[in-house]
């Protein structure tokens, strides 16, 4: 497995993250070292039916309390007449 | 046997009026005052809050195993209008409305939170190095790590600073920091504890846990915490029983396997200490037989895999908008969310974060994050299989003896610490950690009973065999 520049920088974009030239050579190290920890699942088999995973009991569909807005909003980093506040998205 | 503040210990002398629960939380909090510094066991101390509740408890008595016992909580665990950070700079100054499920149960049954402790990143470090605010350090020597992820918690039971702690554990964080410090830590079956307001790492494989002095403090924990939670949909609803009935003497009979591939590779000395209690066992009258696991080998990179794509789909919530830190700088939405999340993350959680989404990428899913469910798959069919055979299994907690602050430089060479303690969490099954003596350095080690899911009570039960084995053994 060889991670390129570009590469590291695909992957930053998508997890929004950025980083400094010198992050990128670390990155590229981080992935190379964990080739080995890695290339052992080559040697497994994908059965065509996904894993058994343990179910769970859905809720009943139904509206409950909710925490009051003032609550939420305490730790918003920027808040205004109840709502969150992000900059302008359109012109 | 040198007296110890156990949870059982601090109840009788509450019962005998040797001390108030106001004065045993002034006396904890005064241990923290003189060893914050050396330690770094706490992110938030609730000083005010748990003086207040300790006079309500001394005025209106207590009713509960743990009421009155000063509690400390991992810091990814939310407490109501107190700071929880998870050890990142990106939760600075978060302040949850409401109480984790656990806190919750903990505060109904008069336990008092002492303080919120200090953390490896969002869970994710093996070595109590990795929170944004400062290192830990282990109490039996400063200059060794204490173990991570839940690293002040060990460190605050460890050196009084408190009687019993919670901590989490994703893939060891539990039961590795408290071998590291000579401490009982409980990692329950996945479900058996509610994960309500537990901030997620890695959703199906995160748990939440006690860790201790003492194997009944253990149970005494568990019970209180564990159970059925309509807030947590993966929450089991099967019935909780009292642990604390389980711990009876007596291991005759009892079946115990001893997977080789677990003292592959591992420090000599870790090995001889484990096989030491592993003997002991035997004396006790135990059958022990050893036998393999050859799907363990893809437990760490498996686990690496799953827990890191969980990761990057459970962090993308910090975005600079609900909660946590926003950057100061930035000319769009989309950079705000970038320079946020990346000012507010730690170098390892970016890490994982990128492994997590690199794994979940176009061809990538097919090479890596499928074939780690599939080995989940394997490594849950080989343990059933044992299972079978087998009451409990025994293992070392940590591969390795405790490591020097410092020491460990490499991501992957931290990766390495974990594989002794992964694939339990894989296989969503019990373990507990019991301290076996010491390595060439001096410092603790520590092994680790893992059992059948929901079988808490037998571990427990193979656990208090070993540590009460001086009283009737003579060791």
């Amino acid at each position: 497995m060889t991670i390129s520049d570009l590469d590291v920088k695909k992957i930053a974009n998508l997890a929004k993250l950025e980083f400094s030239e010198d992050e990128i050579e670390n990155m590229k190290k981080v992935f190379s070292g964990m080739k080995d920890l890695l290339s052992i699942m080559d040697e497994i088999n994908v059965k065509d039916s996904l894993p058994d995973r343990d179910f769970c009991d859905l809720r009943a569909d139904k509206e409950e309390k909710s925490l009051p807005k003032s609550d939420v909003l305490k730790n918003a980093p920027e808040s205004s007449e109840g709502y969150f506040t992000v900059p302008r998205i359109v012109g | 046997m040198d007296f110890q503040m156990t949870i059982e210990n601090v109840q009788k002398m509450l019962d005998k009026k040797i001390f108030s629960c106001e004065e045993l939380v002034k006396l904890v909090l005064n241990n923290i005052s003189y060893l914050a510094c050396a330690t770094g066991a706490y992110i938030t101390v609730c000083r005010e809050s748990a003086i207040n509740e300790a006079k309500r408890i001394d005025k209106e008595g207590r009713n509960y195993p743990l009421s009155g016992i000063p509690i400390a909580v991992k810091d990814n665990i939310c407490t109501k209008d107190v700071m929880t950070t998870a050890g990142s700079q990106i939760l600075k100054g978060f302040v949850p409305p409401y109480d984790a499920t656990v806190v919750e149960k903990l505060k109904m049954q008069g336990a008092i939170i002492i303080g919120k402790t200090n953390m490896d990143e969002f869970g994710m470090g093996s070595t109590g190095e990795n929170s944004a605010y400062k290192s830990t350090a282990n109490p039996v020597d400063y200059t060794y790590v204490s173990g991570g992820s839940s690293s002040g918690s060990a460190v605050a039971v460890k050196s009084g600073q408190a009687i019993a702690a919670l901590g989490s554990d994703t893939g060891g964080s539990i039961r590795q920091p408290a071998s590291f410090c000579n401490l009982y830590g409980l990692k329950p079956t996945y479900s058996r504890v509610s994960r309500y307001g537990l901030i997620a790492f890695s959703s199906s494989l995160d748990t939440i846990g006690p860790i201790c002095q003492s194997v009944k403090d253990c149970a005494v924990m568990l019970n209180a915490i564990a159970g059925a939670d309509k807030r947590d949909m993966t929450s089991s609803k099967k019935e909780v029983p009292d642990y604390t009935k389980a711990l009876s003497i007596g291991v005759k009979g009892i079946k115990i396997g001893v997977i080789k591939e677990f003292f592959e590779n591992i420090d000599e000395d870790v090995k001889e200490a484990v096989k030491k209690a592993i003997d002991d066992y035997k004396y006790l009258g135990a059958e022990l037989e050893e036998c393999s696991a050859g799907s363990l080998k893809y437990a760490l990179g498996a686990y690496y895999i799953l827990s890191s794509a969980e990761a990057s789909s459970n962090l993308q919530r910090y975005d600079g908008v609900r909660f946590g830190t926003r950057s100061k700088e930035y000319n769009s939405l989309e950079e705000m969310y970038v320079k946020s999340r990346s000012e507010g993350f730690g170098d390892e959680v970016k890490r994982r974060i990128m492994i997590g989404t690199f794994v979940l990428t176009g061809d990538y899913y097919n090479l890596y994050y499928r074939k780690a469910l599939e080995a989940v798959k394997i490594i849950k069919a080989e343990f059933n299989k044992l299972f079978e055979k087998f009451d409990v299994i025994i293992a070392p907690s940590s591969p390795v003896r405790v490591p020097k602050r410092g020491e460990i430089r490499e991501a992957y060479e931290e990766y390495n610490l974990d594989k002794s303690t992964v694939a339990v969490n894989l296989a969503s099954l019990p373990a507990i950690s019991v301290p076996c003596g010491t390595d060439k350095n001096n410092m603790p080690v520590g092994f680790q009973i893992i059992g059948k899911p929901f079988d808490e009570e037998g571990i427990l039960k193979v656990a208090y065999n070993y540590e009460k084995r001086g009283d009737y053994i003579g060791a």
